[in-house]
C-alpha cells in the first residue's frame, strides 16, 4: 500500500516517574508503562492490541489521545504530528479521533440527559444548531439500535449494554476516522458482548473508520480485528494478521497466552496442551536489560537475558521481537 | 450410588426491597458428589452466588430471606441449623474462594495468622501445628519460598498469588467442598490458567469436591464434570460436561455458546446474537423468564413456567421446546 496509513506510531514512549521523598520531590526511578511501540493503523482497518493487565495497552491509548504525555517518539494521525499537542491544536484533533470507554457506567455524566451526551461532541465544535442536533441525536440513537424517544432520559434509566450503546453514539456523532475502543465489552454480560460486537462491525461496514480495538481477551479482538498486535510490558511482541496470530504465533508469550484461553468445548480442550507460564510479571519499574518475558519464558535462551530482541519481520506482514522466531 | 456430599433442594431465596420482591433463588436443586466438580454458570444477577451465600448464611436477612428449600450436607440441612452450628461448618466443611483476592484477605494482618486462624478455631490445633499445615499447603499451591513469605501481609503479594494463598488457606481444615465463586474473574489468563490447573491438582490430591461459579462457559469446560446453567434464578439445564456443550437443550444454553467468539473457529462475519437484555428477576415475565428473548418460543411459553425435566441419564432442561426437532415437548 502506497497510501499513507491513517495513525502511525513510531517508538512511542510514556513513561511515569516515581517520586519519593516527604514532599514527592525526589525522582528516584520510572516506570516504564509504554516502552517504544510502533505500529500503523490503514484507513477503514481495524487494528486489535491485546496483553494483559498492566502492560500498557490502555496508556498507549492514553498517548494518541493527547491524554498522557510521551516521552519519545511521534505520533502521526492524519499526516500530522499529533504527539505533544496541547490545548486548542490538540482539541482539534478529536473532531476525527473518538473513543469509546470500558465502563458504561463511569462513562456518561449521570446528570445530562442522553441528548446532551450524545450530541455534546457536536456542541463543542459548533456543528449545526439546536434543532439539527437533536434530528442527529435521534438518527444517532436509531443507528446504535436504540429507541430515539429515549432521548430526554438520564444514562440510570438504562441498562451497561444500552448505555454502551449510548457511548458508541456519541463516538460516532462527528463521523471520526478512527475510534480508539478501550475494552468496549469486558463491563458486560456474556449474552450482551455478541450484540455489541456485532454493532462496532455493523457501523464499520456502513461509515467505513478504522478502530483501534483494545482488550484481554483474544478470541474477541481475533474475532474483530484485521491484525493483532501483542503487547507485554509496554512493549510489543507480536504483530500479524488475526489468522497468522492464532495459526502461527512465533512469540513464546502469544503461544502461551493463546493456550491459556478455555474453549467453550471440552472436547477441544482434552487434546489441547496448555502451556502454564510460571512466575510473575515483573514490576514495571525494574530495568531489565535483556527480553521482558524472559523471567516467564519456557524456551528462553542465555541471550535473552543480555540483549534486548527487536521487532523484526519473520514473514510478510508478521513480526515477532523473538531471537527464536 | 454415594450419598452426594451437598444436596441442595428447591432452594428458594428473595430479597425484599422498596421496589419489590426479588426472587434471585428461585427452586434450585443440585447434588454434588464426594470428590467431584460441579459448574455453576450464568451471568450477572442470575442466582449463581446467592445460591450458596444462602445455605452458607451469609445472606443479609433482611433484606433477604431464604423461603424454603433444603440444603443437605452429609444428611444434616443448613438452612435449619442455628448460626453457631452453622459457623462450625463454614470455613471447616465447606470453604469458599471469593473472586477478588483483594478484598477477601484482611490487609492489616499477616498471612500467617488468617491462615492459621481457621484450624486453631475449628480444629482445635496448637499454634504450631497449624503453621506447619499452612507451609505444606502454602508449598503445595505452588508459593515460592514459603518459609520467607509467610509472615508477608496480603498486600506484598502479586493477585495471582493471592488466590493462591486463599486457596491454600480454604483448604486448611480439609473441607469436604469446596466453592470456587469466580475465583478467576480478576486475573489475567495467563495466571487464569495456572489458578485452574492448580484447583484440579488440590481436587486430585485430596478429594474435596468443587463447585466452581463463573459467567465463562470456557472455564467450566476444562475444568468440571458436570455442568448447571442459571438463568433469572432458576436452573434451566443441567448435564456433564461432555454433553451440555455438544448438544446443548436449552434454548438459553444454545444461543450462549454460539454467540461467543471461539479462538479455534474459523472468523464468521458475525456472531450469533442474543436479542433482548437480562431479565429484571422483579417484574419477570409469566411464562418462562427467557421468553422475550427466546428464538424458539412457542405460545406455552408465554404463559406456563417449563419445570426443569429429566429428558435423559443425568440430563435436566426446563423448556417446553424440543430445539433439535423444533417440535412442543408432550408435558
Amino acid at each position: 500500500m502506497s497510501v499513507s496509513p491513517l495513525l502511525s506510531l513510531r517508538d512511542v514512549k510514556v513513561h511515569f516517574p516515581i517520586r519519593t521523598g516527604l514532599i514527592r520531590r525526589r525522582i528516584t526511578g520510572c516506570i516504564r508503562a509504554v516502552n517504544g511501540v510502533s505500529f500503523d493503523i490503514e484507513k477503514g482497518e481495524t487494528l486489535g492490541l491485546v496483553g494483559e493487565s498492566g502492560c500498557g495497552k490502555t496508556t498507549a491509548a492514553k498517548a494518541i489521545l493527547g491524554l498522557e504525555k510521551t516521552a519519545a517518539g511521534e505520533i502521526t494521525f492524519d499526516g500530522q504530528n499529533i504527539a505533544g499537542l496541547r490545548g486548542e491544536n490538540l482539541r482539534m484533533i478529536y473532531k476525527d479521533l473518538q473513543v469509546i470507554y470500558q465502563d458504561p457506567y463511569a462513562s456518561l455524566n449521570p446528570r445530562m440527559t442522553v441528548l446532551q451526551i450524545v450530541t455534546e461532541p457536536l456542541a463543542c465544535f459548533n456543528v449545526m444548531n439546536a434543532r439539527e442536533r437533536q434530528a442527529r441525536a435521534e438518527e444517532l440513537l436509531e443507528t446504535v439500535g436504540l429507541d430515539p424517544r429515549y432521548i430526554r432520559r438520564y444514562p440510570h434509566e438504562f441498562s451497561g449494554g444500552q448505555r454502551q450503546r449510548i457511548g458508541i453514539a456519541r463516538a460516532l456523532a462527528l463521523n471520526p476516522s478512527l475510534i480508539i475502543c478501550d475494552e468496549p465489552v469486558s463491563a458486560l454480560d456474556v449474552s450482551i458482548r455478541a450484540q455489541i460486537i456485532n454493532l462496532l462491525e455493523d457501523l464499520q461496514n456502513k461509515y467505513h473508520f478504522s478502530y483501534l480495538f483494545i482488550a484481554h481477551d483474544l478470541s474477541v479482538v481475533r474475532h474483530i480485528s484485521n491484525r493483532v498486535a501483542v503487547m507485554y510490558l509496554g512493549k510489543i511482541v507480536e504483530i500479524a494478521d488475526s489468522k497468522d496470530i492464532y495459526a502461527s504465533p512465533a512469540h513464546p508469550y502469544t503461544k502461551a497466552l493463546l493456550s491459556a484461553i478455555p474453549i467453550p468445548d471440552p472436547e477441544v480442550e482434552a487434546k489441547r496442551r496448555r502451556i502454564i507460564l510460571t512466575g510473575d510479571v515483573p514490576g514495571p519499574d525494574s530495568e531489565i536489560p535483556g527480553c521482558a518475558f524472559a523471567s516467564r519464558c519456557p524456551v528462553k535462551i542465555d541471550r535473552c537475558e543480555k540483549e534486548s530482541p527487536a521487532l523484526r519481520e519473520i514473514a510478510p506482514g508478521h513480526s515477532a521481537s523473538c531471537f527464536l522466531a | 450410588m454415594a450419598e452426594p456430599v451437598l444436596s441442595v433442594q428447591n432452594l428458594v431465596t428473595r430479597f425484599h426491597t422498596a421496589d419489590g420482591v426479588v426472587r434471585a433463588v428461585d427452586g434450585v436443586s443440585f447434588d454434588l458428589m464426594p470428590g467431584g466438580s460441579l459448574g455453576i454458570v450464568g451471568e450477572s444477577g442470575c442466582g449463581k452466588s446467592v445460591t450458596h451465600l444462602s445455605f452458607l448464611g451469609l445472606i443479609p436477612q433482611p433484606p433477604g430471606k431464604i423461603e424454603g428449600g433444603k440444603a443437605l450436607f452429609k444428611g444434616k440441612d443448613l438452612l435449619a441449623m442455628k448460626p453457631g452450628e452453622l459457623r462450625k461448618v463454614r470455613g471447616n466443611d465447606i470453604a469458599v474462594i471469593f473472586q477478588d483476592p483483594m478484598t477477601s484477605l484482611n490487609p492489616v494482618l499477616k498471612i500467617s495468622l488468617q491462615m492459621t486462624e481457621g484450624m486453631m478455631i475449628h480444629k482445635g490445633a496448637s499454634r504450631a501445628e497449624a503453621e506447619a499445615r499452612a507451609l505444606e499447603l502454602l508449598r503445595a499451591v505452588g508459593i515460592p519460598s514459603p518459609e520467607k513469605r509467610f509472615h508477608d501481609y496480603p498486600h506484598q503479594f502479586s493477585g495471582g498469588m493471592r488466590q493462591r494463598v486463599m486457596i491454600a488457606m480454604a483448604l486448611m481444615c480439609e473441607p469436604a467442598a469446596l466453592i470456587a465463586d469466580e475465583p478467576t474473574t480478576a486475573l489475567d489468563v495467563t495466571i487464569q490458567a495456572q489458578i485452574l490447573e492448580l484447583i484440579q491438582k488440590m481436587r486430585k490430591e485430596t478429594g474435596v469436591a468443587v463447585i466452581l461459579i463463573t459467567h465463562d462457559l470456557g472455564v467450566v469446560a476444562s475444568v468440571c464434570e458436570d455442568i448447571l446453567v442459571m438463568y433469572a434464578g432458576r436452573v434451566v439445564e443441567s448435564a456433564a460436561t461432555g454433553p451440555l456443550f455438544a448438544r446443548p437443550l436449552h434454548p438459553y444454553t444454545f444461543s450462549l455458546l454460539r454467540s461467543i467468539p471461539r479462538l479455534d473457529a474459523e472468523r464468521k462475519e458475525r456472531l450469533f446474537s442474543i436479542p433482548g437484555l437480562p431479565p429484571d428477576l422483579i417484574h419477570n415475565p409469566p411464562g418462562c423468564s427467557f421468553n422475550p428473548r427466546c428464538p424458539f418460543a412457542v405460545k406455552r411459553c408465554f404463559s406456563k413456567e417449563p419445570p426443569l425435566t429429566e429428558i435423559g441419564p443425568g440430563r435436566k432442561v426446563a423448556c417446553w421446546v424440543d430445539i433439535e426437532s423444533k417440535k412442543e415437548r408432550a408435558t
